[in-house]
């Protein structure tokens, strides 16, 4: 045993001071070869010789000191690093040879990888761990829907239920909250706090601890004890993130609660919310009669399957409808893993990105491969040459793999920039206001180091599988044939061909892709929106409970009017219930009382004070807009917009004639017909009707005015100053609205036009290459013929339509491909987007003309380099 | 006889180092001098390939060396066999015996035939 061990300890010290000092190595052993070269010729000389003859013979004795010194560097078993830092050495020679090609290859191999990147590590943060929620898969959200109308999330449980559910043996605890949308008073600015209070132990069902203080308090004995707990962004944005605020009591609804803990970040279910409170009657009574809604999350009990929790529901659902029939009656039990709830806005849109950013790559691969194989070729006398003076085939085999992980290395660096700049351009997409009502975990979009190194791995197998086959064929064949350039194999079929064929077709499914989606994307411009998008805005939010009393409501409303109309540098000032120019909601139908036809619908009910359509610049086309005397005694007024009134026109005048909308059985007179307003994500306007505030005083108003931010400003705290327990929130113009809710989907159609764009660039210059490779190849060929007679144009021509041939074959594979994409993408938005966008809408057509063009162009530039070669001079260089 | 970097020939000559060695400790000119010596001057070795040789064998903790000065005051290096090494040595005498005698009963099966 010892024996080994020596043995061991020796051989690596051995290596080890082979690979700390080379050249002291060297060194020992000149002076050991010295040392045997003077014993030598000592040898020799006593024999007789003289010092000249013996110190010949002592040198022919010992041979070839440089040979001993490459043998001995040999032996020491590390010939395989000097190689290597000579292949890398090598291969950055290579590369930097053929500047152009090197820097588009990496270039390309950079974005293709970058944007796989971006989007596959944004899929990993949103998608597969959405909430900082441990053991995730085992935490549902339950609900009671109406049959036939479930949808995932909309659940709402009655208390009753929660009750008897969370005493379930499936479930290891459960929690119900309870709507809490509230003011919160008493501090600098009042703010709107969208709340829910909690029943059961809802830290203990999500498995989170605090980030700072602690959860509420379960026990009974606290009951009714008012505490809240705040979400990470409420806190931060209304307590400037400090940690003094623990037991500092704040008004809420009106009514003292003491802040006891800060939730981390992003761990907020349902999302969006800003704070969870203690609810106001017993906390742990399982008997509850009242009819309050609850949403409810619970944790499955430890090795419960979704599916037994759902039989067991099933059962308990039974049993309660019939001890209490009207109540249940025709309601489903829904049970959801909360993955599915959460990640339930992302979904469509990380899939459109997913499936884009794969066809880039893909294509990025192709056009590198393309590149290679291409490169292969003319590197073939290069290789023949090396086999021919002895470089072994396992050597030239290194050789190219040492110089594709170079171009690996160069490329995955600036794939990793790409990569990081794509990652917060997304996360900036996710992250507003807006979206955290959808998004959930959008700030830890970042680079995902494995799926980088991934994806690099991929394109690196594509730039070595198309680079190995030239160097092993080219340590086979026979150099002599090789190295007579001029002998090419037949080209542009086989591989080359194939490659720029599938890079086209690529495109043609990216570039689909980008126009469905652009479809749905934000018209921010004021223009095209139909109003002054200038125009400033604030929202109030009537919460209190005194705002129920439809009286002081209005009173409310009216008073804004007036402080901002008497505001200096506000020109004039109307309100409206809901933001112009957002995405509709499900609209309702309208009847007219002259009714032949069916009714029209739906149509977006907006209510507006008088002076809207003046304030926020939508013309009147016809009649008028709403005047003071339009109030609650007056008669029930409405005014339509164009494309209604389009719908409505019968005979004769508008103005005038009756219209009822649905659900309501006032009927109303028209009055007026107002342009057109379309919605940021639509191209087609949006059908209106508009109904005088006075008539119908709305709950939460938006206020806007004809002036500029100071002005603006300076009447929402005038308006403070009357009224500090009312919010007044987010001051900002309906184009900074617009930005801020359109700012993912802006994201998302921003992203695919890039990939858009990238990718038909390379493919473009894909068939710029192979048009040229082919020329470069055919040069004699064209020499040939245009020395026989043949002109300029028909050699263009023949390349021409070579490059458009290949496209076009690349067209017929790849328009079906992108028509079935279209439609693919078009089901997957359409929960999202308005029934508009549709793959129909994608001028086929035109888009294939172009790119043929567009080929054309990419193989006439360098068809003409060909056809302007002297023929002569080719066939003299034979 | 002398060939380069024959695989085959590479173990002949570890082996007839470590012979060598095993009875002294020696520089490397001696231990050519010593194997032309006792092979009767039929292996001349080709003296540029002991030094490598001596790589490979230290690189495999075969021997080991330190630097000493001679009698004559210079500097050498010295080899010595480890105890690993002697145990090599073993293994590749018994294993050339057997191949030796084996190769000579063919010969002499054939020689009989022939």
């Amino acid at each position: 045993m010892p024996a080994l061990i020596e043995r061991w300890w020796l051989a690596l010290k051995a290596r080890l001071g082979a690979l700390a000092n080379p050249r002291q190595l060297d060194r020992e052993l000149q002076e050991e070869m010295r040392f045997h070269f003077e014993r030598q010729v000592d040898k020799y000389m006593l024999s007789g010789m003289s010092r000249r003859d013996a110190e010949r013979e002592a040198n022919r004795a010992l041979g070839n000191r440089a040979r001993i010194q490459e043998e001995h560097r040999d032996a020491r078993g590390l010939r395989w690093l000097d190689e290597l830092r000579q292949d890398a050495g090598h291969g950055i020679r290579r590369l930097a040879s053929r500047p152009w090609i090197s820097a588009s290859a990496i270039l390309t191999l950079a974005v293709g990888v970058g944007a796989v990147t971006t989007i596959y590590s944004a899929v990993l943060a949103l998608v597969l761990e959405p909430l900082p929620v441990p053991a995730i898969d085992e935490v549902v959200v339950l609900g009671e829907m109406p049959r036939g109308r479930e949808l995932p999330g909309e659940g709402w449980a009655h208390q009753g239920d929660f009750g008897i559910w969370r005493n379930e043996p499936v479930f290891e605890a459960a929690a119900g909250l309870g709507r809490w949308f509230v003011t919160m008073t008493g501090t600098e600015e009042p703010a709107e706090v969208i709340g829910y209070q909690v029943y059961g132990d809802y830290l203990r069902v999500m498995g989170i601890e605090p980030a700072i203080g602690r959860g509420l308090a379960t026990d009974a004995a606290r009951q009714g004890s008012r505490e809240v707990v705040l979400s990470h962004r409420f806190w931060k944005r209304h307590f400037v993130g400090d940690p003094e605020v623990l037991g500092q009591a704040v008004l809420f609804a009106g009514s003292e609660h003491v802040i006891v803990g800060v939730m981390p970040r992003e761990a907020g279910y349902p999302m969006g919310t800003d704070a969870w409170a203690s609810p106001p009657g017993p906390v742990d009574v399982s008997d509850f009669s009242g009819r309050a809604r609850l949403a409810v999350v619970a944790r499955l009990a430890e090795g419960v399957s979704v599916q037994q929790a759902r039989a067991a529901l099933r059962l308990v659902g039974e049993r309660t409808a019939a001890t209490d029939p009207e109540g249940h009656a025709d309601a489903a039990v829904l049970i959801e893993p909360i993955r599915n709830i959460v990640t339930y806005g992302t979904g469509p849109l990380l899939t459109i990105l997913m499936a884009a950013a794969g066809f880039l790559l893909l294509l990025v691969c192709a056009n590198v491969a393309n590149v290679q194989l291409m490169h292969g070729t003319v590197r073939r006398p290069e290789l023949a040459l090396r086999a021919a003076l002895g470089a072994p085939r396992g050597r030239l085999v290194r050789q190219l793999l040492a110089e594709s992980t170079v171009l690996a290395l160069a490329s995955g660096l600036l794939a990793g920039v790409v990569a990081f700049w794509g990652s917060n351009f997304l996360r900036a997409g996710l992250s507003g206001e807006w979206s955290r009502y959808f998004f959930v975990g959008a700030s830890k979009i970042g680079v995902n180091a494995d799926v980088l190194l991934f994806s690099l791995a991929v394109s690196l197998l594509s730039v070595i599988a198309f680079g190995l086959p030239p160097a092993l064929r080219a340590a086979r064949v026979d150099p002599a044939v090789d190295l007579d350039r001029g002998r090419a194999a037949s080209v542009g079929r086989g591989p080359r061909g194939v490659l720029v064929v599938l890079e086209m077709a690529l495109s043609v499914v990216i570039v689909t892709g980008a126009l469905v989606t652009a479809q749905a994307g934000a018209s921010l411009a004021g223009a095209e929106l139909g109003l002054d998008a200038e125009v400033a805005t604030f929202t109030v939010r009537a919460r209190g409970q005194e705002y129920r009393d439809p009286v002081t409501l209005r009173q409310l409303n009216d008073e804004a009017l007036v402080v901002a109309r008497a505001t200096p540098g506000v020109a004039s000032a109307a309100a409206t219930n809901r933001m112009p120019a957002m995405p509709p909601g499900r609209g309702v139908e309208l009847e007219t009382r002259s009714a032949e036809g069916t009714p029209i619908g739906p149509v977006n009910v907006g209510v507006v004070s008088d002076g809207f359509f003046s304030t926020v610049g939508i013309p009147l086309v016809a009649g008028r807009g709403f005047v003071g005397g339009d109030d609650l005694g007056a008669a029930r007024v409405a005014v339509v917009s164009q494309t209604v009134a389009d719908e409505l026109e019968a005979d004769g005048e508008l103005i005038g004639t009756r219209v009822r909308l649905e659900d309501t059985d006032e009927w109303l007179t028209v009055v007026g017909v107002a342009a057109d307003v379309t919605a940021w994500n639509s191209h087609v306007p949006t059908p209106a009707v508009y109904l005088p505030a006075a008539q119908r005083p709305p709950q939460s108003m938006v206020l806007l005015m004809q002036a500029d931010g100071t002005a603006a400003e300076l009447a929402r705290s005038r308006l403070r100053e009357r009224h500090p327990d009312v919010p007044l929130l987010e001051p900002r113009t309906i184009e900074e609205a617009v930005a801020e809710q359109s700012a993912p989907t802006q994201m998302v159609v921003g992203l695919m036009r890039g990939f858009a764009a990238v990718g038909l660039l390379i493919c473009l210059g894909g068939i710029h290459a192979l048009v040229g490779y082919l020329a470069s190849l055919r040069m004699r060929e064209v020499g040939v013929h245009m020395a026989i007679g043949a002109d300029r144009r028909t050699v263009l021509r023949l390349f021409v339509m070579r490059g458009v041939k290949l496209a076009g074959v690349g067209l017929l594979i790849g328009l079906p491909a992108a028509f079935a994409f279209g439609t693919g993408l078009t089901r997957l938005m359409a929960g999202f987007m308005p029934s508009s966008v549709s793959v129909a809408n994608v001028p086929f057509g035109a888009l294939g003309g172009s790119l043929l063009l567009l080929s054309a162009l990419a193989s006439y530039l360098p068809a003409r380099r060909a056809a302007s070669v002297d023929p002569a001079a080719v066939l003299r260089a034979e | 006889m002398t060939r380069s970097g024959s695989d085959l020939l590479r173990g002949t000559l570890d082996m007839l180092v470590l012979k060598t060695l095993a009875i002294e400790e020696m520089h490397g000119w001696g231990i050519c001098e010593r194997i032309q010596e006792i092979s009767e001057e039929v292996f001349e070795v080709n003296q540029g390939s002991l030094y490598p040789a001596l790589q490979r064998l230290t690189r495999r903790g075969l021997i080991r060396s330190e630097w000493r000065t001679t009698a004559n005051n210079r500097r050498a290096r010295y080899y010595a066999m480890t105890a690993a090494g002697r145990r090599q040595l073993k293994q590749e005498i018994e294993l050339w015996s057997r191949s030796s005698s084996a190769i000579n009963r063919i010969l002499a099966h054939a020689a009989e035939r022939g």
